[in-house]
């Protein structure tokens, strides 16, 4: 204020002074004294100007002039003063507006300041509320934030669990297919427990089968992919996918076969372990979960239901599991072709390979392995069919080598022994054990699958010793089905001799007198070989044959399915065997079609019809494998044969004969055990075979009848042939050592046939008179007399033969009617010579007539 | 089996003394592996296979005989009609060396004058355990016009190289017409028409046909 006064004021003042200035002029501003300080500034500056110039005398005058001047000076500076206030004027009252302006602005400002500051500090005291409010509600978002935050994690935990839920089903999962090749008690009670947490037992048996068919599958894949070889090189995985399991079988070398068919047996015997173990397992459960109440909560019937389900399922899934395997196996087998094998032992461990898994799935689920047994049989027959042809073949050739020279068998040889019948020691044994095994067959304890532990299996032992070869020579029971005691020892090694099932042990007793049992026949050098009075003799085309009758058998044995095609391929071999012989050795004689029994002239014939080839159609034609057709044999020694010297081969001719026997009598040896091994269904064709057998053995002696078929009836000469048949058939007797069985058989049929060419020669007398009669009486007795001095056999068979056909000459009509139809005997060429030159010196014509006619009745009667 | 082809087939022995490994040699030419549980053969034992030798395919139809004393009545029925014949000692066996002799004469006399024959000196391994030089046994040869081989039937060595010699060299004798296929008896037989019209164009072909009844 005071400065806006002052402003003012001093506004006015000029405007004052302008009035008066422009009244008074340069006077009145000069005598202001605003201008004193002017007047002061310039007098300082005329002072120094004073100084220098002021001279030093001072006149008055200059003083005056100079005043003057100064004056002068003056008024036209103030006149300057004065035209620069005016000029400056309207700036200076601008000026001062302004700052009146700026004052009134100040003063503005300073009562907004004022009113600021008031408001200031009214909202300085209200907002202070507000930011409490805000932060409470910044809070509470903090809060709710966090809330937010914690409903995520939440969220997520729930997503987690979800998840872990879901892995852990996969876990199971897969725990669950684990246990599929390897149960393992624990575990499975582990994975079982979290399923019943889960609330999803039935869901896991469900997985449970799915794992189980999908394992047998992969594996089985998998298992023949890695043996699988292309070109020589092992087969890639990826390049395995493409083919069907089917067509990878058929891959499978045949040298990696047997190899492969172990490993697949293994593994899915693996897997059937686990699922046995498996149902074992919830069988225990089941017996140790106390019964239900009488009053059972809904979650016990529930959980028992489960239970059932459980075990329902299980149970079918045996047949499933078993039938899967056996498709697999099935697959494998028909991949190779059988007859392709060159070994039979191969074929053989095969076989038994297959019976002991099929043994494995009539314990797993009480199944008869319907398809693997069909599939093996085909396969079998398929390798059998070529086997037998190649043995026959074999035969053949051994045959036509043979020399008929006696084998010398060691004491206490005994077929038994020969590595081809070693299996029948532990297949007996079987046999008896699997009798008493069958009632018991699907109990709990006593099975195979106890018998295992998960990392063993009854396929183990096998690989061990992988050279088949050793199967059938070693005493191992790796052949047959092993049994493994908890240590794992084989049982048989030890108490070798007490197993040995009776039958066979009487046989040893019987031919081992006191020397120690040489089972390996480890004879070394023994220059003085001893043999009994009963040793056999035997050629050695017979020992190749009884090998071959043992490897037949354990053909049958392991494979009963074809046992009988096999029994049928057997006879045929002993069939052929005989046919030889009979065809080297007495063909001859074949002619005289009465001399052989009718019977034994039909088994030749058919023989001869199924068997042999027909000389022309041979050779060029390839021969089939069903065609069991052999070629004649050819024999190899047809000089011995007819040599006099050597009575006709009659060494060869005696023990090809008995070898024959000797094979009969050991087929009737062995009788007992084909019995076993052939369904009964076809028994009565084997009893057909061994009355066929027998009839040959009584038969089979025709060969040495031709011998004395050319003699003369002249009684000295016979004797004499007598005498020589005896000296050579000592020495031969020295050098052979016949049984004295033969011995006597022999002169038995020599003697016999001596009496049927004494009647012959006596009934081709065409007139004889009773003192002929009666000479040729003496003869006879001559002869007898004779005979008895030689040979020890008593009493001299048929001798009534040729006595009553002497005596019958002596005979009237009614007599020799009634004696002709006694005595069968004679043949009718006999009776109608006695008719017409002995008796019928006495009768007439017409009786003559009627007692032809009879005798030709007869001899029709006996056709027919 | 009944398809095989050959084009000859060639009886073939194998003779020694027992224990030499006769069987062995043979089970390790056909199986192509050596038998662990040998024991000693009884009579006579068979093996056949078929090789390829100087571009024919030839069935060997070898008899494996008994080198024990007691069988040699049964074992000498078969030396008739061999083409060829493996004499085989025990190289760690003097005396069954000594023994080669008398077989030596058994195989000319009983089989053919002409058989081939190829001595073997088997067990080659147990070379610590000789007691029969290669020098010695190879002048033996020598004089005796054998071929020559030390084998093994325990690893194999030279196995088959001994059949495949000895057939060999009957060929070789075929072809010359040293040897005539067609004499009953020879040890040999033709496989198929082809080579038989081939060969007997030879001269030979005549000399003793019918029963030569030996």
């Amino acid at each position: 204020m005071p400065l806006k006064d002052r402003v003012r004021h001093l506004l006015h003042r000029d405007q004052n002074k302008d009035r008066g200035q422009s009244a008074t002029g340069e006077n009145e501003i000069s005598q202001t004294p605003t201008f004193s300080v002017t007047k002061d500034d310039s007098a300082i500056e005329d002072e120094v100007d004073h100084d220098e110039k002021l001279p030093h005398e001072l006149s008055l005058k200059i003083i005056e002039s100079q005043r003057t001047e100064l004056q002068k000076k003056l008024k036209s500076v103030t006149k300057k003063l004065s035209e620069l206030v005016l000029e400056n004027h309207t700036a200076y009252m601008g000026e001062l507006q302004r700052v009146m302006d700026l004052q009134e602005d100040l003063e503005r400002a300073n009562v907004l300041c004022a009113s600021g500051r008031k408001k200031l500090t009214l909202s300085r005291e209200k907002f202070s509320g507000a930011g409490l409010g805000v932060l409470g509600k910044h809070r509470k978002k903090q809060l709710l934030s966090y809330l937010l935050q914690n409903f995520h994690t939440i969220k997520t935990l729930q997503k987690t669990d979800i998840h872990l839920r879901e892995l852990l089903e996969e876990k199971l999962d897969v725990a669950l297919s684990k246990i599929c090749s390897k149960f393992d008690s624990e575990t499975y009670t582990t994975i079982q427990n979290a399923y019943s947490l889960l609330g999803k037992n039935r869901a896991a048996m469900d997985q449970l089968h799915m794992h189980y068919t999908s394992a047998i599958h992969n594996t089985a894949f998998s298992v023949v992919t890695g043996h699988v070889e292309e070109k020589g090189e092992a087969l890639i995985k990826e390049e395995a996918q493409k083919f069907s399991y089917q067509d990878l079988c058929k891959k499978v070398p045949i040298s990696r076969f047997i190899e492969c068919l172990i490993h697949l047996s293994k593994e899915m015997w693996y897997i059937m372990h686990s699922y046995y173990y498996v149902m074992k397992w919830h069988k225990d459960e089941e017996k140790n979960v106390p019964k239900l109440d009488s009053y059972p909560s809904i979650a016990d019937i529930e959980n028992d239901y489960n239970k059932k389900y459980v075990l329902k399922k299980l149970e079918t899934g045996f047949t499933r599991v078993w039938q899967d395997v056996q498709m697999k196996v099935k697959l494998l087998l028909f991949g190779t072709d059988f007859s392709s094998f060159s070994k039979f032992e191969d074929l053989l461990f095969i076989l038994d390979l297959t019976n002991r898994l099929m043994l494995v799935g009539e314990e797993f689920c009480g199944s008869k392995s319907k398809t693997l047994q069909e599939t093996i049989r085909t396969q079998s027959i398929n390798y059998f069919k070529s086997h037998h042809r190649a043995r026959l073949d074999e035969l053949r050739m051994y045959l036509e080598n043979e020399a008929w020279e006696v084998c010398p068998l060691e004491l206490g040889f005994n077929i038994f022994n020969l590595q081809e019948f070693r299996f029948l020691r532990t297949a007996v044994q079987d046999a008896n054990k699997s009798k008493s095994d069958t009632n018991g067959m699907r109990c709990e304890v006593n099975g195979i699958f106890e018998k295992y532990n998960v990392l063993e299996s009854p396929f183990d032992c096998i690989i061990e010793d992988n050279s088949p070869d050793d199967v059938v020579s070693t005493d191992k029971p790796s052949n047959d089905e092993p049994e493994v005691d908890e240590e794992g020892k084989t049982i048989y090694n030890d108490n070798d001799e007490d197993d040995i099932p009776d039958e066979l042990k009487q046989d040893f007793i019987d031919e081992q007198t006191g020397e120690t049992p040489s089972r390996n026949y480890k004879a070394g050098e023994t220059n003085d070989v001893k043999f009994s009075q009963n040793s056999s003799v035997v050629a050695n085309t017979t020992l190749t044959t009884i090998r071959f009758f043992g490897r037949y058998m354990h053909i049958m044995h392991a494979l009963s399915p074809i046992a009988f095609d096999v029994l049928i391929s057997m006879t045929q071999l002993f069939d052929y065997y005989l046919f030889t012989v009979f065809s080297f050795f007495s063909n001859e004689t074949i002619s005289n079609n009465h001399q052989l029994s009718s019977k034994l002239a039909a088994t030749l014939k058919r023989i001869k019809d199924n068997m042999i080839q027909s000389s022309h159609a041979s050779e060029s034609v390839s021969v089939s494998v069903d065609d069991i057709k052999v070629q004649f044999p050819r024999m190899s020694l047809d000089a011995t044969l007819f040599d006099a010297g050597t009575q006709r081969g009659l060494a060869c001719r005696i023990i090809a004969t008995e070898s024959v026997i000797f094979l009969a009598d050991k087929l009737e040896l062995l009788r007992l055990h084909l019995e076993t091994m052939i369904p009964s269904s076809k028994r009565p064709f084997l009893s057909q075979f061994y009355s066929q057998i027998r009839l040959a053995m009584n038969n089979v002696k025709w060969d040495v009848k031709e011998i004395m078929s050319q003699h003369s009836s002249y009684v000295d000469l016979l004797i004499q042939e007598f005498w020589r048949f005896d000296t050579y058939f000592k020495s031969l007797a020295r050098r052979v050592l016949l049984p004295i069985e033969v011995y006597n058989i022999l002169w038995d049929r020599c003697i016999k046939l001596a009496n049927k060419t004494f009647v012959d020669g006596f009934s081709n007398v065409k007139k004889c008179s009773n003192e002929g009669r009666a000479l040729m009486q003496l003869d006879f007795q001559q002869y007898l007399l004779q005979l008895e001095k030689m040979t020890t056999v008593r009493p001299i068979p048929e001798k009534e033969y040729v006595e009553n056909y002497v005596k019958a000459y002596y005979l009237t009509e009614s007599e020799i009617e009634k004696w002709i139809r006694s005595h069968k005997e004679y043949s009718s060429k006999h009776l109608s010579n006695l008719v017409l030159h002995g008796v019928g010196s006495h009768l007439n014509k017409k009786q003559k007539q009627k007692i032809l006619n009879l005798i030709e009745d007869i001899e029709k009667g006996k056709k027919s | 089996m009944a398809s095989e082809s050959y084009d000859f087939l060639l009886k073939f022995l194998i003779i020694g003394s027992a224990g030499t490994g006769k069987s062995c040699l043979l089970h390790q030419f056909i199986e192509n592996k050596f038998k662990q549980d040998s024991s000693h053969t009884i009579g006579v034992e068979f093996g056949s296979k078929v090789i390829n030798c100087s571009n024919k395919t030839v069935k060997l139809q070898i008899w494996d005989t008994a080198g024990q004393e007691r069988f040699r009545s049964v074992t000498k029925s078969y030396y008739r009609g061999a083409a060829g014949a493996l004499l085989v000692y025990d190289i760690s066996n003097r005396d069954s060396y000594n023994a080669l002799g008398a077989w030596l004469t058994d195989a000319r006399t009983l089989a053919s004058p002409q058989i081939v024959i190829i001595l073997i000196g088997n067990k080659k391994d147990l070379e610590s355990e000789r007691e029969v030089t290669f020098l010695e046994a190879s002048r033996f040869a020598q004089e005796n016009e054998l071929m020559f081989l030390e084998t093994s039937a325990l690893s194999g060595e030279n196995v088959e190289e001994a059949f495949l010699r000895c057939s060999k060299n009957i060929l070789t004798r075929i072809e010359s017409g040293e040897l005539n296929p067609d004499r009953v008896g020879s040890g040999i037989q033709y496989g198929d028409g082809t080579i038989r019209k081939l060969s007997s164009n030879k001269p030979e072909v005549s000399s003793s046909d019918g029963n030569c009844g030996c």
